[in-house]
């Protein structure tokens, strides 16, 4: 296994937020698409973006499932299918929803506000364990990384027992090419400082993400193979709207992104809400205005709740590479976007309006923790990079199932569905190795 | 002031621009009292070049506009709705940029001789924690050293 990033052993995590954003994510945190509207985000760890983010788990409908039988023409993927998966990639995980004795004022303006325009929230499940808020605990420390072992990443999960059964790691190793070659794949890249090295395995198995998998095949001259080799590339948008109140919200506090809207009615408009709060510099980063204003909110930070909006992206962007092989990102978002965020931004500022907000603010930009596809999957190699046994189509030695692979965008937390994917990868690789 | 990446000329201008996003309001201190930018390469050494140099372009511009044309500069930037298309671009990544730095540096409450870093975190009240201590010892560390290839032969 190679990894880009540094492992960070919980005893000696980069708490502070200025060192967590700088260390753990590609390009000192964010990679900013093309408009400068929207940051990419993506983990550069052992471990990757499951540090921060393994805390939503949610199985895939069939408003995801149905889009990626229609562009893929792959037809397992339906909701009856890919059952037995989930369930190997839930018997992995201690999944829960959080007890509604922890439920926050935050939470409670997210759930009634929801009732109140005639809209559901539900407890999300949650990958996580003893996180103790009976201790005073607050999830919103464990961003970059959980010190007491809580949230269900994945070097907690599944790396362990791997690393206990074999498996070399090699950390802060950056893979700048690859060689197909017919035995095999060699992988040319650096360790630390720029010392040149390579790896020749019998098969390899991309996992960098859209923008990793596709800037290195881009590079290593795939694109004359795969055609649609960075195209249909998706994000789902996030935004964080504050409501700012007389009273003390304390939208910090215990545990985190507890609720969200599962509601048939918004799924078909094609966005979600989260019930979330920003860490100090990243809401001061996100909120605007600056000067004493900002000091004046900032100081009233106890007095603000959040509502995250998240906008399903339809239209397919492009990944590219410019004559520097720096990637050139395109979300592709259209009108259609734009519209449909301000119909969440009107939702999301109605409720908290409803329940004594004096003013609505939403973030300047947005946020992309989830990003999808660039080798998307697919049945016809001129549309499509994976095929449906996650081959690279043409390269019977290069398997994908992460979510580059992915056919367009979800509108779900995805991380419950990369690891079934994951689990259905590696049965077919065994079987072929067999 | 020392920074491996920006000369002290530029880093005076980040605290121009620091004093201009967080002036201080008599509880909370001025950005460039506070010398929180002595940390700046916490965030610049994991930039990728192209931005490094990006903003010491940057950095050297405005080195030489008085204050008032970096407080034009920041209000344009809240602006970028009326600006076309790349140009607004640019503003917004001026303003994320320019924010991301000021803020990081100011709000990560981080340990510093005169305890500036404590004071901001009183000024606004954050009292985030994580209290509980592991029962369990940490075997990752000892499974990842042991993992890797390059590891030095036993014995």
């Amino acid at each position: 296994m190679l990894e880009a990033g540094k492992h960070y052993p919980r005893e000696t995590l980069p708490l502070p937020e200025i060192d967590y954003n700088s260390q753990m994510y590609w390009s000192g945190g964010i990679e900013l698409d093309t408009t400068c509207k929207n940051g990419i985000m993506r983990g550069k760890a052992v471990g990757g973006g499951t540090l921060a983010y393994q805390a939503i788990m949610c199985r895939f409908d069939e408003y995801a499932f149905g889009p990626w039988r229609d562009v893929s023409g792959i037809q397992y993927f339906t909701v009856e299918e890919m059952k037995p998966w989930y369930e190997k990639a839930e018997s992995l995980l201690h999944m829960a929803p959080v007890d509604e004795r922890y439920r926050s004022e935050c939470s409670r303006i997210f759930v009634e506000g929801h009732a109140k325009y005639g809209y559901q929230a539900k407890p999300e499940i949650r990958a996580q364990r003893d996180c103790h808020w009976e201790e005073g605990n607050d999830c919103i420390m464990c961003l970059g990384g959980c010190p007491i072992d809580s949230k269900q990443s994945m070097p907690h999960t599944v790396l362990k027992p791997a690393l206990k059964q074999g498996l070399h790691l090699m950390p802060e190793f950056e893979a700048k090419r690859l060689e197909a070659k017919p035995d095999g794949v060699t992988v040319h890249g650096e360790y630390r400082e720029g010392e040149r090295m390579s790896f020749f395995g019998r098969k390899l198995v991309l996992a960098g993400a859209p923008l990793g998998n596709t800037k290195l095949l881009l590079r290593s001259g795939f694109k004359a193979k795969l055609p649609a080799l960075g195209d249909n590339f998706y994000v789902h948008t996030q935004w964080f709207h504050f409501g700012m109140y007389d009273r003390e919200i304390n939208a910090h506090k215990g545990p985190f992104q507890v609720y969200g809207s599962h509601d048939p009615k918004l799924r078909q408009q094609g966005f979600k809400l989260e019930n979330t709060f920003p860490p100090p510099a990243g809401l001061a980063w996100l909120f605007p205005g600056y000067g004493r204003e900002h000091h004046a909110t900032m100081r009233k930070f106890r007095n603000l709740s959040c509502v995250e909006t998240s906008i399903r992206g339809f239209h397919p962007g492009t990944l590219r590479l410019d004559k520097h092989e720096n990637l050139i990102i395109n979300c592709g978002l259209t009108d259609d976007e734009e519209r449909r965020t301000k119909v969440a931004e009107e939702l999301a500022h109605n409720i908290l309006y409803s329940f004594g907000a004096k003013q609505a603010v939403a973030s300047r930009f947005s946020i992309c923790p989830h990003h999808f596809g660039g080798l998307n999957m697919g049945v016809d190699g001129a549309k499509s990079c994976v095929d449906p046994e996650f081959h690279l189509h043409g390269f019977r030695n290069i398997y994908c199932a992460d979510t580059s692979a992915f056919p367009n965008a979800p509108g779900m937390n995805p991380v419950l569905t990369i690891l079934a994917l994951s689990i259905k990868a590696s049965r077919q690789i065994l079987d072929e190795m067999a | 002031m020392a920074s491996k990446y920006l000369t002290p000329a530029q880093l005076q201008v980040i605290n121009r621009i620091g004093d201009v996003l967080a002036p201080g309001d008599g509880v909370l201190p001025r950005f460039s009292e506070t010398g929180l930018v002595e940390h700046i390469d916490r965030m610049v050494a994991y930039l990728p070049p192209r931005d490094i140099a990006g903003l010491r372009l940057l950095m050297n511009v405005l080195r030489f506009m008085p204050n008032f044309v970096i407080r034009l500069l920041l209000r344009l930037a809240l602006l970028d709705r009326y600006f076309p298309g790349s140009i607004a671009a640019n503003l917004r990544k001026l303003d994320i940029g320019l924010r991301g730095i000021i803020f990081s540096l100011y709000y990560s409450f981080l340990d510093d001789p005169a305890g500036y870093g404590q004071r901001i975190k009183d000024g606004i009240g954050w009292d985030g924690a994580v209290r509980t201590k592991p029962e369990e010892p940490d075997e990752m560390p000892g499974l990842i050293g042991a993992a890797n290839p390059l590891k030095p032969p036993q014995g």
